[in-house]
């Protein structure tokens, strides 16, 4: 059952104001990643949970003020963005689901992977170096 | 490292954990809380063995995450040999000793539900 539309709104928001795309079909993450299939991409996994809220989007957030980052950044919401999750992450198959999670393209084709753990307690700026150091290897 | 029981046990609260057992088990998932006498984990992957006989499962685990392959179980504290988060990947240096320290604690009152 998703959560309610109303209750994830300021969730999606934190995103989708920082610039970041909306991706809430499996449509629309295969169009985004045919749109930027010549650059870097990333699609976050945005999530309910604690480590979300504390760690994973203020991270993500703050790694995107650096001066290397994928060149387009797209999010769906695990539990509503059914299908744009399970879209994504058939992209990954030997990744287990995870959310909140973190998945980078290179030229259209997976480079990296971020589970969930490495979120858990962490501090934005924990997250942001971590990003940082994989957006460097793109 | 936090050395206060009490407090390390609220670390491992809500975190992705791995945990050994006497009965030569290794469990990688989530550590809901901890009761008197049980640790109950969610969302958790199983392996037969101990954590030596795991270690390319563990780094797997670390690198893509783990198989939620059990909903939840209930581990006897006293069964417990070894717990850590798996981010410290404590099967490097076999860290993690669960000490009875450990065992006898009681959580912090904010964590029992």
């Amino acid at each position: 059952m998703p959560y309610p539309e109303e209750m994830i709104a300021p969730m999606r928001a934190e995103l989708a104001d920082n610039g970041v795309e909306e991706l809430r079909t499996a449509d629309d993450v295969k169009n985004f990643l045919e749109r930027n299939k010549d650059k870097n991409a990333m699609v976050i996994v945005n999530s309910v949970c604690g480590c979300a809220a504390g760690a994973a989007r203020p991270g993500i957030l703050l790694s995107l003020e650096g001066d290397k980052k994928p060149d387009a950044v797209g999010t769906c919401f695990a539990g509503n963005d059914t299908d744009a999750c399970n879209y994504v992450r058939s992209l990954v198959p030997q990744a287990p689901p995870s959310s909140p999670s973190v998945y980078l393209f290179k030229q259209g084709q997976p480079a990296s992977y971020v589970p969930r753990h490495v979120f858990e307690g962490g501090h934005p700026e924990s997250v942001a170096e971590h990003l940082s150091n994989l957006y460097v290897k793109l | 490292m936090e050395q206060d029981p009490a407090k390390r046990l609220k670390e491992f609260h809500g975190k992705t954990c791995v945990v050994e057992t006497k009965l030569d088990q290794t469990f990688v998932g989530r550590c809901s809380r901890f009761e008197k006498d049980n640790l109950i984990m969610v969302d958790l992957d199983h392996f037969h063995g101990a954590w030596d006989k795991n270690v390319e499962k563990l780094e797997a685990a670390l690198s893509m995450g783990h198989w939620s392959v059990i909903k939840k179980v209930f581990i006897p504290k006293a069964d417990i040999t070894r717990m850590e988060l798996l981010v410290k990947e404590p099967w490097k240096d076999q860290s993690g000793e669960f000490t009875q320290d450990l065992a006898a604690a009681q959580p912090a009152a904010e964590e029992q539900d």
